[in-house]
């Protein structure tokens, strides 16, 4: 039996903080990978730009996971696909629009920047409880 | 995926904006270069041609310079018969090389080159604020 590091009460529940901001940002983080490979790729023919399923989606497969899976590779459930808002192609057959993807950067920033103050927040609630605040 | 391996694919991207830097570079700098003997061809464009393709070490899909290839444009001709690269006629064979088409093309480069520093400072940003977790 593998060890347990968390409680059950923090790690199996959907709504527990700690896990949900690891998720969120693995889920980030491979958005954010996506995007890069969109970007790097604006000069390329024939590329068109991908982006990764929803968090929802996300959240969903992950969750799925028994607790043995937990070890699974973070990118489970983050297959990326074409990206269906494109708009537009140049004529060397690229679909990237760079501003739009640029503005998915921004978007990718400031949820993660929400993630990590939620979590933040949530650390110094338990080191108010323990009273080293 | 690994935060390092976007910064990695960042400055793939950004290798190959520069290498099609040098290749503008090279065709302004040459935009006057002809033949050195009688009827010979001048400068041709160069153009960088850029390809996805899978980098086993990163275990991701990067940008790459597929290769660089030469423009297939005819050379335009003026009448020159001082030129010692000048043919029979008197014309002399100028490179295809349009400046206002490298300009262009330098300020696309230049455009994506930034979009790419963009996402690494951002990529970076996301890995302070994630180390700061542990402040």
């Amino acid at each position: 039996m593998p060890p347990v590091f968390i409680s059950q009460t923090m790690s199996s529940t959907p709504t527990d903080v700690f896990a949900l901001a690891e998720q969120r940002l693995a889920w980030i983080g491979q958005r954010q990978s996506v995007l890069a490979q969109n970007i790097a790729n604006v000069n390329t023919p024939g590329y068109a730009a991908r982006d990764v399923k929803p968090f929802s989606e996300f959240l969903a497969a992950r969750t799925q996971q028994s607790d043995s899976d937990y070890l699974a590779p973070i990118s489970t459930g983050v297959e990326s696909s074409a990206d269906k808002t494109a708009t537009g192609r140049s004529i060397d057959g690229n679909a990237v629009v760079l501003d739009q993807q640029l503005e998915k950067i921004a978007e990718t920033d400031t949820a993660h920047q929400l993630a990590t103050n939620l979590y933040k927040k949530y650390v110094s609630l338990f080191k108010t409880v323990i009273g080293r605040n | 995926m690994d935060p390092s391996t976007t910064l990695d694919i960042s400055a793939k991207g950004m290798t190959a904006q520069s290498t099609r830097l040098r290749v503008i570079a090279e065709n302004i700098a040459n935009s006057s270069t002809t033949g050195s003997s009688p009827g010979a061809d001048p400068y041709r464009r160069k153009i960088v041609v850029f390809s996805n393709t899978l980098d086993q070490a990163l275990g991701t899909t990067t940008v790459g310079v597929r290769q660089i290839e030469t423009d297939k444009s005819p050379f335009p001709q003026r009448y020159d018969p001082a030129n010692p690269a000048a043919d029979a006629t008197g014309y002399v064979k100028t490179p295809n090389v349009n400046s206002f088409v490298e300009i262009m093309d330098m300020k696309e480069a230049q455009r994506s080159y930034t979009a790419n520093l963009n996402v690494m400072e951002t990529t970076r940003g996301m890995m302070t604020r994630t180390v700061d977790l542990l402040r």
